[in-house]
């Protein structure tokens, strides 16, 4: 074992570094406000507000959102923060930032249940905090930034129940409490990702076939606890009932206290390719060994830094170590932890995976590397050599941590995945509009509507009243609503103009416009254009259209 | 470290069995992919053939020791290599690359060799060996003929003869007329990496400055074999060191030029490339650390790397054989590893001063497979528990087999659409000049860079002929070429953007006909000066003869 390694105070010194760094310039960076945080905000002002989500769905199981459907965990849970710091980017990203970092402390308690070993679960703490990619995830509003803390509860919860049951005691308040907490945990998993729907079973699945004796020895307690999961799930299931089984209304619905929206398309990209399993084992293994580098457009959650990968190689002995763990007794606790990585793992063999999509297994990589660290050091001769790479690896972890958080810090806040300036181009076209006039939004914002939504915390009320919308597409796509007007949207693939607006608005005076810099619109050919700003340093522009009388 | 133990029979029919695999690797499939012909392979290609028919280069100078080239300059000997190549293959896609994959694996031997002067234990001579063979970048790089392909075989080559020198020497053993060869080429082998490539420059004074301090004692005992070795060295760089001080320090003529049998050329540009950011070394020393520390994994060159270019997992034991080194060097220990240790060191120079990518590492790149390989074992000789040594051995080797499948499969079956090297060039040319009239001239299209070598290279166009009937400017720093005998070139894209050659057009509108060979995209109507078409196209009749996804050939006749 690693003996003064780290000592407590280098241990709260990393701590605090690394609690400083989730916070520093919260809400601001990164810059801008993408497409999905609108929505999710906007939800919850809406649920906040009226009970029902934006589409005017009481309660919804899964959010219809611009059709495909929406995960509604995390917009569930942002409700107290938008009402108690109202709707802005700062309260949206809130919930990422609290899950974020209550993990740690759950982190160190998972390993030190597990391993019994402080210095262990030291480390592995520092590794969660500092790692690139659940830091990245901790700083911004996307329903699945939350899933390594329900994972990380789950597991915890878990073990620390089937370390009870193994003491063969008799349980205190707490104890029970935690036995009946198991499968709630669990449930709240399929709220917040709807991958868990392949990862989830399957675990619970290996976790039976190894751990059947200690659920029997606490099968009261563990039924109730599944008692409480299945309630707590059953909105979830009514609605997949509704919209990948049956695929109609359901009798029962009427008398439901919450709806289950019939989406418009499957969510296509989750079930992308499944089928066509080499060539995405082979896209898959392209990303394990290049260091989970991700090749995808969303890079959102990526920067050159994302993930220290040379330490990815300690997964190799932490799996041989869990391996030799699992071979000697099948039932030890920590057993857990490599049944998780499998189950995680299992769907890579099922459909194109990246950073986001492998969130479940990236939620205990950390720790698993933590592992990995103690298998390897633990058993490398005392010397020299030793206390060399020992330190040669914390000059490593600090110099790429450097790195990394010098890039993010740098660097990202100019990435384009972020809509930046539409808060201010939106305030601009506000100021400038006359009492009748009517503010046209440029189909090249994603989700344009949202954003007018969401920063002029338009009364959902409202919203659901005057919303036009055209529903025929598999997208909902927004024509109007008040007096924004959306020239198109790129919700479908082609953008798509919405001729109807366009129609109307020709039809007008004079209408304010907020376009990109460079955007052409080549349909108002009467209409003069009047700049009202447009500068280089911001991504928009927003004119005056004024009808030229002939 | 390290234990003398032999490999049973099973272990070396293994290695065998892998080492074909991997020399068929090297060698499938070459001169065919990559496919295409890259712009400096046409280059060194076509001065290769222009010094074995003339004896000058492509401009007409006499065995020069650093090619004029495009402009900025060019290492030369690669070229000069090539020559015997040339004359027996004569010249072709094949014949230019043959030399990167002689020496390439020519370097395999050599690493076996110097790995038996690093390690007792043979398992690790031959591990040495196979991963140098399967390292991506290596193998990459010895498939085509990029000046700076063949640098790995001089440094190993280099690395081989002073650890055997200084070895021989510690031991007293008393030299025989082998080891005082061994000996006396050991500094000369260094020249022969700066005629490679240039940057080495920053390398090799600060290599011979750590030999001379810490080998002083041994070089002192062997004086007039080490004087003769030096001697030696600056007698074979000596043309190289005027074209230094011609072009770099004096900036002028040199008088004793007229007097040497060789020409040297004064660039018409720095390598600016080399000296790019120079001061601004914090930035830099940033960049490269990005560099090092992706896995030496490169963002914007795509010519020498596809995604899995390296088993980089493996990379990081190279710094742990460095530190091993380090911490071995320190404490007098395992004097055999000093001369790849001094090397290393030496090598991490321009990463203080230049931004690097893995062309300009490749001094480094050399030896990081045996780096790597001291990482690794030295790592699992730590490991007490024997079992769970052999299973992170197998998991290793396990992960190295998986990166290697997924590379060579990248390899062969992606690497070959790379947009980085031309292709049906050779065809289009060929069609144009079947189709041409005696007197017709071929005009040639500017979207493509370095156009006119690539004219000289598939027509293997007379040197003597070039020289005797080029116009070119010679004012432009890239050298403009306008025309030679038969052809007319309409411009180019070069380092420093676009130009046009306008002068040309006037004499194209003279000619009552000539085929055009262009771009699938290019339209001779294009070419405008003030909005207005340098030539009149409606006042020919067009017709097209050859087409392909990237070129076209078209008629033009005067109506």
């Amino acid at each position: 074992m690693i003996n003064s390694l780290p000592s407590k105070s280098i241990f709260y010194l990393f701590l605090i570094i690394g609690i400083i760094l989730r916070f520093l310039q919260f809400g601001n960076i990164p810059t801008g406000l993408h497409g999905d945080e609108a929505s999710i905000g906007y939800e919850a002002f809406s649920l906040l507000k009226t009970g029902n989500d934006r589409w005017g769905f009481h309660l919804p199981a899964y959010f219809l959102s611009w059709g495909s459907g929406q995960n509604t965990l995390y917009g569930y849970l942002s409700i107290p923060f938008v009402y108690l710091f109202g709707l802005n980017e700062f309260s949206v990203r809130l919930l990422s930032g609290v899950l974020g970092i209550l993990c740690v402390p759950m982190v160190y308690k998972l390993c030190i249940g597990l391993f019994k070993n402080e210095n262990l679960a030291r480390i592995a703490a520092i590794l969660y905090i500092f790692d690139p990619f659940l830091f990245m995830t901790s700083r911004w509003g996307d329903e699945f930034n939350i899933v390594p803390f329900f994972v990380i509860l789950f597991l915890l919860l878990l073990s620390q129940a089937l370390l009870i049951v193994n003491k063969n005691e008799v349980l205190s308040i707490k104890e029970k409490a935690t036995l009946i907490l198991v499968f709630p945990a669990m449930v709240l998993l399929f709220y917040a990702y709807a991958p868990s729907l392949f990862i989830v079973p399957l675990f619970i699945f290996l976790v039976l076939m190894f751990f059947w004796k200690s659920f029997l020895k606490q099968i009261k307690w563990f039924g109730f606890s599944a008692f409480l999961g299945l309630i707590l799930i059953s909105p979830f299931l009514l609605f997949i009932l509704k919209n990948n089984i049956l695929k109609h209304e359901l009798a029962i619905e009427s008398s439901l206290p919450f709806s289950l929206p019939l989406m418009l398309s499957p969510r296509e990209r989750i079930f992308i390719g499944i089928g066509e399993n080499l060539a995405i084992i082979k896209q898959n293994m392209f990303f394990v060994f290049s260091g989970f580098t991700d090749l995808y457009v969303w890079i959102y959650n990526t920067t050159h830094f994302r993930v220290s990968h040379f330490f990815v190689l300690f997964l190799i002995p932490a799996i041989i170590y869990l391996g030799i763990v699992f071979k000697t007794n099948k039932s030890d606790v920590r057993n857990i932890l490599l049944l998780w990585a499998v189950a995680s793992f299992s769907i890579f063999f099922l459909y194109h995976v990246n950073l986001n999509r492998s969130l479940h297994f990236q939620s205990t990589v950390p720790i698993i590397v933590a592992v990995g660290l103690f298998a390897v050091f633990e058993k490398i001769k005392e010397g020299t050599f030793k206390r060399l790479i020992l330190m040669g690896a914390a000059v490593f972890f600090v110099l790429q941590a450097s790195a990394f958080f010098g890039e993010y810090f740098i660097k990202f806040p100019h990435y384009n995945v972020f809509p930046k300036d539409v808060k201010w181009a939106l305030e601009i076209a506000e100021k400038n509009k006359k009492p009748n006039e009517k503010i046209a939004l440029s189909k090249e914002l994603v989700f344009n509507y949202l954003y007018p939504a969401f920063y002029s915390k338009y009364s959902p009320e409202a919203f659901q009243k005057e919303v036009k919308t055209d529903r025929t597409t598999g997208n909902v796509i927004v024509h109007s609503f008040g007096h924004y007007y959306m020239l198109g949207d790129v919700v479908n693939i082609p953008k798509t103009d919405n001729i109807e607006v366009i129609n109307e608005l020709s039809a007008e005076k004079s209408f304010i416009a907020m376009l990109h810099t460079n955007e052409q619109v080549p349909f108002f050919k009467n209409f003069k254009e009047e700049i009202l700003i447009k500068d280089v340093n911001h991504d928009w522009r927003v004119v005056r259209y004024i009808q030229q009388t002939e | 470290m390290m234990s003398s133990i032999k490999p049973t029979n099973s272990i070396k029919i293994a290695f065998f069995f892998l080492l074909a695999i991997g020399v068929f690797l090297r060698i499938f499939k070459l001169g065919l992919i990559p496919v295409g012909l890259n712009a400096d392979e046409a280059s060194i290609g076509y001065e290769a053939y222009s010094i074995l028919k003339t004896g000058a280069d492509r401009w007409g100078i006499q065995l020069p020791p650093y090619f004029l080239s495009f402009g900025s300059g060019q290492n030369t000997l690669y070229a000069y290599l090539s020559v015997p190549f040339l004359y027996f293959f004569d010249l072709n896609q094949h014949s230019i690359r043959l030399l990167s994959a002689f020496l390439g694996l020519g370097t395999i031997p050599l690493v076996y060799l110097f790995a038996k002067l690093l390690f007792k234990n043979y398992y690790f001579v031959l591990a040495a060996t196979l991963l140098y063979l399967f390292d991506p970048y290596l193998f990459m790089i010895s498939r085509w003929a990029l000046e700076y392909n063949i640098l790995p075989f001089f440094v190993i080559f280099s690395l081989y003869l002073f650890t055997k020198t200084f070895l021989t020497i510690s031991s007293e053993e008393k030299l025989n007329f082998s080891k005082k060869l061994i000996l006396i080429f050991s500094f000369p082998s260094l020249a022969l990496i700066i005629y490679t490539y240039a940057s080495a420059l920053f390398i090799i004074p600060a290599f011979m400055g750590l030999i001379f301090i810490y080998f002083w004692q041994d070089i002192k005992r062997h004086k007039l074999l080490f004087s003769a070795s030096i001697a030696l060295f600056f007698f074979i760089l000596c043309p190289f060191i005027l074209f230094i001080l011609k072009n770099h320090v004096l900036k002028t003529e040199l008088a004793i030029e007229q007097y040497l049998p060789f020409e040297i050329p004064k660039m018409l540009s720095n390598r600016e490339e080399v000296y790019k950011g120079f001061g601004k070394n914090l930035a830099l020393i940033k960049k490269n650390f990005i560099f090092v520390f992706s896995g030496f994994k490169e963002f914007d060159r795509a010519i020498n790397t596809t995604k899995f270019f390296t088993p980089h997992f493996f990379l990081v034991f190279s710094l742990l054989g460095l530190i091993y080194l380090a911490q071995q060097a320190y404490n007098q220990l395992n004097n055999q590893f000093k001369v790849l240790y001094f090397w290393s060191l030496s090598c991490l120079i321009p990463f203080l001063l230049f931004e690097m990518n893995l062309n300009r590492s490749v001094h480094l790149q050399a030896v990081v497979p045996i780096l790597s390989l001291i990482g690794v074992f030295i790592f699992m000789e730590n490991i007490l528990d024997t079992r769970f040594k052999k299973q992170l051995l197998c998991a290793f080797i396990g992960l190295f087999c998986i990166q290697s499948v997924i590379f060579y499969g990248e390899y062969f079956y992606r690497f070959r659409n790379y947009d980085q090297f031309v292709t049906n060039f050779d065809g289009a040319i060929k069609v144009a000049n079947q189709s041409k009239k005696p007197s017709e001239k071929i005009v040639i299209t500017s979207q493509l860079v370095f156009n006119y070598l690539f004219v000289g290279f598939y027509e293997k166009y007379p040197p003597a002929l070039l020289h005797k009937t080029l116009k070119a400017d010679f004012s432009h720093p890239n050298v403009a070429v306008h025309s030679f005998e038969g052809y007319y070139i309409l411009g180019d894209y070069a380092n420093e953007g676009y130009y046009l050659n306008a002068e040309v057009f006037d004499r194209i509108k003279k000619e009552k006909s000539f085929l055009a060979l262009l771009a699938q995209n290019e339209k001779i109507e294009d070419y405008k000066i003030n909005d207005k078409s340098l030539i009149d196209t409606s006042l020919y009749s067009q017709k097209n003869i050859y087409k392909s996804t990237e070129w076209k050939v078209v008629a033009f006749n005067k109506k």
